[in-house]
C-alpha cells in the first residue's frame, strides 16, 4: 500500500515580513527526506519566496487583507508547493519580456525576474490565474541534481 | 530573522557588507541606504554578499536599479560573491554578465583601485 503523502499548510498574513518565515518552514519540511539535495532546497526556497512574495504584492494591489495560503505536499522527495491568494490576477501574456543583458535598458528591469526565475529553479510551474485570485504550483524532485 | 547592513568607508570606497536576507521586507532598507551613499557622493561601491543567507529576485532588482544609478554618475560598482549558492541565482537570472563578480573583497578593492576616475568625481 502506498504512504498519503505529507502535508503542510500555512494560511499567512499578506505581509512582507512573512514572507521569510514561509521559505524557511517549506523548506525544512522538504528537506525532511534524507535524499534531498540541499542545492535543490535552495532552489525552492527561491521559488517559495517568488511565489509568496507574488501574492504578498497582490493582496496589495487589491486591498484585500485576506491570508495567502501555501501548501507544500512531500512524497518522498517529489514536492509540491501551491501558493494561492485572492489578488486581481494578471495577464500571463502581459508579463514583460525582459532584454538581452548586454541591451542597455536591461537596467531598467528592476522586477518582472520572480517568475522567469521560478519557472528556471523548479522542475516545473503552473500559473493560474483570474480575477478571483491566483494559484502558483511549483514541483520539484528534491533528490536530482539541478540543470 | 537578522537582516541588516555593515558599512565601511575605505579610502575612495564604500563597502557595504549585506547581513542576512534580502527579500520583499528587507530591500527598500538596503535601497536607500545605497542610494544615500551614492547621493552623498560615494561613486565608487563595493557590494559583499558573503555573509547573506539569502537573495531573491526583489533584493536582485534592487541591486540592478542602483547599478543603473551608478553608471548614470560613471561610476563603478563591484559585487563580492563568495558562495556558490547567490553565483547561482545570479546565474539563473543572467545577472552575471551584467555585474562585476568577485570571489573575495580583495579581488573587487583592487578592481576599484585600478580604474581611472572620471575627473568630475568628487570621492
Amino acid at each position: 500500500m502506498t504512504a498519503p503523502p505529507d502535508e503542510v499548510t500555512l494560511l499567512v498574513p499578506a505581509k512582507p515580513d512573512y514572507v521569510a518565515l514561509v521559505r524557511v518552514v517549506l523548506a525544512a519540511a522538504a528537506a525532511i527526506d534524507p535524499e534531498s539535495r540541499d542545492d535543490r532546497i535552495d532552489d525552492l526556497r527561491i521559488a517559495v519566496s517568488e511565489a509568496v512574495t507574488n501574492a504578498v504584492e497582490a493582496h496589495a494591489a487589491a486591498g484585500t487583507d485576506s491570508r495567502i495560503e501555501v501548501r507544500c505536499t512531500t512524497i518522498g522527495n517529489h514536492v509540491e508547493v501551491s501558493v494561492r491568494d485572492r489578488g486581481p490576477g494578471f495577464d500571463i501574456e502581459s508579463v514583460p519580456i525582459v532584454p538581452e543583458p548586454e541591451d542597455p535598458d536591461r537596467l531598467f528591469y528592476e522586477s518582472g525576474l520572480g517568475i522567469p526565475l521560478m519557472r528556471r529553479l523548479v522542475d516545473k510551474t503552473d500559473i493560474e490565474t483570474g480575477e478571483n485570485g491566483t494559484l502558483i504550483r511549483l514541483f520539484i524532485d528534491t533528490s536530482v541534481r539541478p540543470a | 530573522m537578522q537582516s541588516g547592513t555593515r558599512v565601511v568607508i575605505d579610502n575612495d570606497c564604500v563597502i557595504v557588507h549585506i547581513v542576512g536576507d534580502v527579500d520583499i521586507a528587507t530591500a527598500p532598507q538596503l535601497r536607500s541606504l545605497l542610494v544615500r551613499h551614492l547621493d552623498d557622493g560615494w561613486t565608487r561601491v563595493v557590494v559583499d554578499l558573503g555573509e547573506s543567507e539569502f537573495i531573491d529576485s526583489t533584493g536582485l532588482g534592487t541591486l540592478l536599479g542602483f547599478l543603473r544609478r551608478v553608471r548614470e554618475r560613471d561610476g563603478l560598482l563591484e559585487l563580492v560573491v563568495p558562495g556558490d549558492k547567490q553565483r547561482r541565482i545570479l546565474t539563473a537570472c543572467d545577472l552575471d554578465r551584467i555585474f562585476t563578480l568577485h570571489p573575495d573583497l580583495a579581488s573587487a578593492r583592487a578592481s576599484i583601485s585600478s580604474a581611472r576616475r572620471p575627473e568630475a568625481s568628487k570621492k
